[in-house]
C-alpha cells in the first residue's frame, strides 16, 4: 500500500513537473503566439504565408535600422540554419545605435525640433532638445515617464531639454499649448472637440509662461502661479473636476492624466504609431487623427498591444518587438492576399533621409547639407546619417524633393511619400547620380576583372537590392551582356543604374 | 443698372473670402478675366547693384559718388540711365524705372526676404511673390504643362526659402547647368555626355528588370512611381524638355543675347514665356561688389544690358512682351559713397535706404520714371516706393487682389499684403505705370 501510495505520489510529482514545464515554456512562447492567434482569430480566414529570408532581412533592417543589410549580413543570414534567426535577427536590431537613431528622427518630427527663422527654436536649444530625445530612446525610457517630463519640467530651454517641448509650439497661448498636447499625445485635433471641452483644457495651461534671460533667445519655461492665490478648479477632458492648490503647478495632475493607463487616447496613438512605421497602414485607419468613434474601438490587436505595453511597463521597444515578430509583420506581399487594409505590410517609398543614407550606402553618395539660420554655424560632418541630422532646418535639395517633414505639425500626414516625376528626373538623370555611378566600385570591378558576368551580376544585387538575381533576370541580364556595342564597363553602369531606379529598391517591400 | 447695397456686398464679400490654397481665385474674381499679366520673368540682381550705376546716375554727385560713370545716356530728358547700359537706352519706351525703392534694411537675408515677399519676417515664413504665382497657376489650371510653373536659373536663391509655409509644393524648380554651355544641362532633364540612344536603351533595361508590381501586387502607391517616370521620360526623351535647348535657336540671336550665363538664361526665359511658364526667376549673380566693384562692373553692365535689352526687344517683336511681366531688381542698393579705405579699396557696401527697380511689360506702361532720389542718391526725395508697393502691383497685373490670404499649413489664414502697420508703411500701387 505504502509503495503503491508513493508510487502514486511519484506519479503525480511528475505529472506536476511536466505541467511546470509546459506552463512555464507557454509562457515564453506566449507573448508571440499571441499576437499570432489574436491576428488570425480577428481575421479569420486561411493562413498568413510568410516571407522568404532575404525579403525579411532587407524589410526589418530598413524598417528598424534605416538601412541597407549588408551583402556579409545577407549571406550569413541565408546560410544560418536556426529556427529563430529571425527573432535573433530583430532583436540585434532593436536597440543598435541606428535603431536609437531613426526612432529619435521620429520623435523629432512629432515633437517638432527644428530651428526656424524667425520663429520656433533656436540652434542651441534644437541640439539640447534633440539630445534629451535620443537619450531618451537609447535608454528605453519608458513611455509614460519621457512625457510626464516633456509635459512638467521647468528651467532654461539649452539647459533643461524637455521644456522645449513647450518653446517649440508655435502657438504658446493655453489654447495653443492644449491644442498641441493633444495632438502629439493624444491623436485628436483639439478643434473636433466641444468649446466647452476646449475651454477647460486650455485652462489648466494657463500658469505655463515663459520669460526671456539675459542669453541670447535663451527662454525659462516656468510655473507662474498667478496673483489671485487661489486655488482653482479645473475640469479633465473626460468631465472629472480636480482642486489644485493655488501653490501647486496645475501640469503635474494634468500629466498624471495624460499618462494613465485608463487613457485610451494615450496608449492606443503610441501602439498606432508604431504600427504604422513598421506596417504602412494604421489598426484603426486614421492614425493620429483619433475620433471618437476610434477612441471606442474594440479591435482586438489594438487592445492587446495596449495592454502589452502597459504591462510592460511603458516599453515601446517591447511592442515594437512583439509586432516585428508576428507572422502578419513577416507575410509575403502578394497580389491575391484578401487582407483588410490594417493587416497588410504595404509597400511605400522609402521616405527622404532614409532613401538618401541607402543611396549614400549604395553609391558612397555623401550628401551636403545648408541651414536657412544664419548662425550659430552648423557643422555637419560628410559622413554623418541623414537620419541623425536633429535639425529639421537642416536640408537638402533632395531631401526636399523626396518631401521629408517640415516639422510644423508633427502630423503623420506632413511627411510626403508620393512619387514625383522630379524625383524621377534626380535618380534616372541627376548629375550626382551619375557622377556616383560612374565610379562606382562594382562598375571598377566590371572593367578592371574579367570575372564571370553571372558572378558579377550576384554581388551587383546582393549590393543594391539585398538578394540574388532571379533566373529569369540573369537570362534578361546575359542578353544585354552579350551586345557588342557597349564595353564591360558601360554595361556595368547602365545595369547599376537600372537596378538604383527600380521600384524594387525605392520602396520597402 | 444700379447696383443695389446688397450686391456690392456681395460682392466684396466675393473678393475678401476668395483664396489661393482653396483654389477658388481665377474663375471667381473678376479681376482675373482682364488680368493683362500672364507670364513673369524676375530677374534678380542677387548680392544688389548699385543704383548710380544702373538706373538712377549721378553724374554731378562727384567721383567719390559716381565713380567713373559720368556721362549718363537716353534718349529723353529726364530718362537718363548708366552710360554702360547703351542697348537699354535706346528702348526706354518699352520699360519703366522705379527709382524710390526703399526699406532700409541693410543685411541681405532680410533685405531679399523683405523685397520678394513683401513682408517684414515676423512669426511666419511668407513665400516669395513667384512661389505664390506658380502655386495659385497650379490650382487654377487644369491641363498643367509638364515644365513645371516656377523655373529658377540656374541656382537658388540660397537666402532664403522661395516657398515659404506653403511647403515644398511650391518650391520652384532649379535648373542647375550653365545655359551659355554647348549643352544646358537642365539637371534631371539633360544629361552631358549620355547619347539619346543610350537613354532609350537604358529605359529598355530598366523596364526588362524592373518587374516589381508582377510580383507584389499592386496595394500602396506603386502605379504613382510607374506615372512619374514616364512623365520623366517625357521631359528627357520627348519634345517637352526641347524648351531648354538653347541650340534650336539662330546664331545670331544667341549671340544678341550675349554668349554669357545670364544672356542665355534670358533667352531660356523667353523660350518658357512662349510655352506658357508663370514664373521664371534668374538669379543673376555677382552684385555684391565689396571689392573691386568698378571693375566687376565693367563686365556685369554690358551683360545685363545685352540681355535684358534684348529680352524686351524679342519678347516685344513676338506680341509676348503684353502678357509677360520682367521685374529686374536685387535686394537693396549700394552704398552711393565709394569705400576707399583699405581693404576695401574701391568697393561699394549695402545700402536699403534707396535703390532702383526696372518694371516692363505685363500691362504696364514703358517710358516713365517713378519717384526720385536726392543729389548723391543718398536718400528717398519723392514717392517712396516700399517693397509691398512693389508686390501688391506685381500681383495686381497678375489678377490677384490685395484683400486676399493664403492658406496656412496649420490652417488659419495669413493676408497676402501686409495690412498698414508702423513697419509697413505704405505709398501706393504703382498707378503712374497702368
Amino acid at each position: 500500500m505504502k509503495d503503491s501510495n508513493l508510487f502514486a505520489r511519484a506519479k503525480k510529482m511528475k505529472y506536476t513537473f511536466l505541467i511546470c514545464l509546459i506552463c512555464s515554456l507557454g509562457l515564453l512562447a506566449e507573448a508571440t503566439s499571441n499576437i499570432n492567434q489574436i491576428v488570425s482569430k480577428t481575421l479569420g480566414g486561411p493562413k498568413l504565408e510568410m516571407c522568404d529570408d532575404t525579403t525579411f532581412i532587407r524589410r526589418v533592417t530598413l524598417d528598424l535600422a534605416a538601412r541597407l543589410p549588408t551583402i556579409r549580413e545577407v549571406k550569413v543570414f541565408i546560410e544560418d540554419k536556426r529556427k529563430n534567426k529571425r527573432q535573433k535577427l530583430l532583436n540585434r536590431l532593436i536597440g543598435s545605435p541606428s535603431f536609437v537613431d531613426y526612432t529619435t528622427m521620429k520623435w523629432c518630427e512629432r515633437l517638432r525640433v527644428k530651428s526656424e527663422f524667425p520663429i520656433k527654436l533656436w540652434p542651441n536649444a534644437v541640439q539640447a532638445y534633440a539630445r534629451y530625445l535620443e537619450q531618451a530612446v537609447s535608454s528605453n525610457m519608458p513611455y509614460d515617464q519621457m512625457v510626464r517630463e516633456l509635459l512638467t519640467s521647468s528651467g532654461s530651454n539649452f539647459r533643461v531639454a524637455p521644456v522645449n517641448f513647450y518653446r517649440a509650439l508655435a502657438d504658446r497661448s493655453p489654447r495653443g499649448i492644449a491644442a498641441g498636447v493633444a495632438l502629439s499625445f493624444l491623436g485628436q485635433r483639439m478643434e473636433d472637440w466641444s468649446d466647452k471641452e476646449q475651454e477647460d483644457f486650455a485652462k489648466w495651461f494657463e500658469s505655463v509662461s515663459i520669460k526671456k534671460t539675459r542669453e541670447w533667445k535663451e527662454e525659462i519655461v516656468y510655473f507662474d502661479p498667478g496673483k489671485d492665490f487661489s486655488d482653482k478648479t479645473l475640469v479633465l477632458p473626460e468631465g472629472h473636476e480636480i482642486t489644485i492648490p493655488w501653490t501647486e503647478d496645475p501640469r503635474l495632475k494634468m500629466a498624471d492624466w495624460v499618462t494613465s493607463k485608463e487613457n485610451v487616447a494615450f496608449k492606443r496613438l503610441a501602439v498606432q504609431r508604431i504600427w504604422y512605421d513598421l506596417m504602412g497602414t494604421g489598426l484603426l485607419e486614421r492614425v493620429d487623427d483619433l475620433q471618437a468613434e476610434d477612441l471606442k474601438s474594440q479591435h482586438p490587436v489594438l487592445i492587446y498591444l495596449e495592454k502589452e505595453l502597459v504591462e510592460s511597463g511603458w516599453d515601446l521597444r517591447h511592442v515594437v518587438r512583439l509586432v516585428t515578430e508576428s507572422q502578419i509583420y513577416q507575410q509575403k506581399l502578394s497580389n491575391s492576399a484578401k487582407l483588410p487594409k490594417w493587416a497588410r505590410y504595404v509597400p511605400r517609398r522609402l521616405e527622404a533621409e532614409v532613401l538618401s543614407d541607402v543611396l549614400d550606402q549604395v553609391l558612397r553618395w555623401n550628401e551636403s547639407y545648408s541651414s536657412k539660420i544664419p548662425e550659430p554655424f552648423t557643422f555637419v560632418p560628410s559622413n554623418q546619417k541623414t537620419v541623425r541630422l536633429d535639425d529639421g532646418s537642416i536640408s537638402s535639395r533632395s531631401l526636399e524633393l523626396f518631401g521629408r517633414s517640415p516639422r510644423d505639425t508633427g502630423t503623420l500626414d506632413e511627411k510626403n511619400l508620393d512619387a514625383s516625376f522630379q524625383q524621377s528626373l534626380e535618380l534616372i538623370n541627376s548629375s550626382s547620380v551619375q557622377a556616383h555611378l560612374k565610379r562606382h566600385f562594382l562598375v571598377n570591378k566590371a572593367k578592371k576583372k574579367k570575372d564571370e558576368w553571372k558572378t558579377w551580376a550576384h554581388e551587383a544585387y546582393l549590393h543594391v537590392l539585398s538578394r540574388f538575381p532571379r533566373s529569369e533576370e540573369l537570362a534578361f541580364l546575359e542578353s544585354h551582356f552579350q551586345n557588342q556595342d557597349q564595353s564591360r564597363e558601360e554595361k556595368a553602369y547602365d545595369i547599376l543604374w537600372a537596378l538604383i531606379n527600380s521600384r524594387e529598391f525605392i520602396y520597402r517591400h | 443698372m444700379d447696383l443695389s447695397r446688397r450686391d456690392l456686398l456681395q460682392w466684396g464679400a466675393g473678393l475678401g473670402a476668395s483664396s489661393l490654397a482653396l483654389g477658388s481665385l481665377g474663375a471667381g474674381t473678376i479681376a482675373s478675366k482682364s488680368a493683362p499679366a500672364k507670364s513673369l520673368i524676375q530677374i534678380w540682381l542677387w548680392g544688389g547693384s548699385c543704383h548710380l550705376d544702373t538706373f538712377d546716375p549721378k553724374p554731378d554727385s562727384g567721383s567719390d559718388y559716381s565713380g567713373p560713370y559720368t556721362k549718363p545716356i537716353g534718349t529723353k530728358a529726364g530718362f537718363q540711365i548708366c552710360e554702360k547700359l547703351p542697348l537699354l537706352a535706346k528702348q526706354s519706351n518699352h520699360y519703366s524705372l522705379v527709382r524710390s525703392l526703399t526699406h532700409g534694411v541693410n543685411g541681405h537675408e532680410t533685405a531679399s526676404y523683405l523685397v520678394q515677399t513683401g513682408h517684414f519676417p515676423g512669426k511666419d515664413v511668407y513665400p516669395g511673390v513667384g512661389a505664390v504665382l506658380a502655386h495659385r497657376h497650379r490650382q487654377t489650371v487644369k491641363n498643367p504643362s509638364i515644365i513645371p510653373p516656377y523655373i529658377v536659373m540656374t541656382k537658388g536663391q540660397g537666402r532664403f526659402s522661395e516657398a515659404g509655409f506653403l511647403g515644398s509644393s511650391a518650391k520652384p524648380f532649379i535648373t542647375g547647368g550653365d545655359p551659355d554651355a554647348k549643352v544646358f544641362a537642365v539637371e534631371g532633364v539633360v544629361t552631358k555626355g549620355l547619347s539619346r540612344d543610350r537613354q532609350v536603351s537604358r529605359r529598355n533595361l530598366l523596364e526588362g528588370l524592373d518587374k516589381f508590381e508582377g510580383r507584389f501586387g499592386s496595394y500602396g502607391n506603386l502605379s504613382q512611381a510607374t506615372e512619374a517616370r514616364d512623365k520623366a521620360y517625357e521631359l528627357i526623351l520627348g519634345d517637352a524638355g526641347k524648351v531648354f535647348d538653347l541650340n534650336l535657336e539662330k546664331s545670331e540671336l544667341r549671340d544678341e543675347y550675349g554668349r554669357n550665363s545670364f544672356g542665355q538664361a534670358c533667352l531660356a526665359a523667353r523660350r518658357l514665356v512662349e510655352i506658357g511658364t508663370p514664373v521664371i526667376t534668374i538669379n543673376f549673380q555677382g552684385w555684391d561688389t565689396h571689392k573691386k566693384h568698378f571693375e566687376s562692373m565693367s563686365t556685369k553692365l554690358p551683360e545685363l544690358d545685352q540681355g535684358l535689352a534684348t529680352l524686351i526687344r524679342d519678347l516685344k517683336e513676338r506680341g509676348l512682351l503684353d502678357t509677360t511681366l520682367v521685374w529686374c531688381s536685387g535686394e537693396f542698393g549700394r552704398k552711393p559713397k565709394i569705400d576707399h579705405r583699405p581693404p576695401w579699396n574701391g568697393g561699394r557696401s549695402h545700402f536699403g535706404n534707396a535703390f532702383s527697380g526696372l518694371l516692363a511689360g505685363g500691362g504696364l506702361q514703358g517710358g516713365q520714371v517713378v519717384g526720385s532720389t536726392d543729389e548723391k542718391g543718398m536718400e528717398v526725395k519723392e514717392r517712396p516706393v516700399y517693397p509691398w508697393d512693389m508686390t501688391s502691383t506685381i500681383y495686381r497685373q497678375f489678377g490677384v487682389n490685395s484683400t486676399e490670404t493664403l492658406l496656412h499649413p496649420q490652417g488659419h489664414r495669413l493676408p497676402l499684403i501686409p495690412p498698414e502697420d508702423e513697419k509697413h508703411k505704405y505709398g501706393g500701387l504703382l498707378d503712374e505705370l497702368v
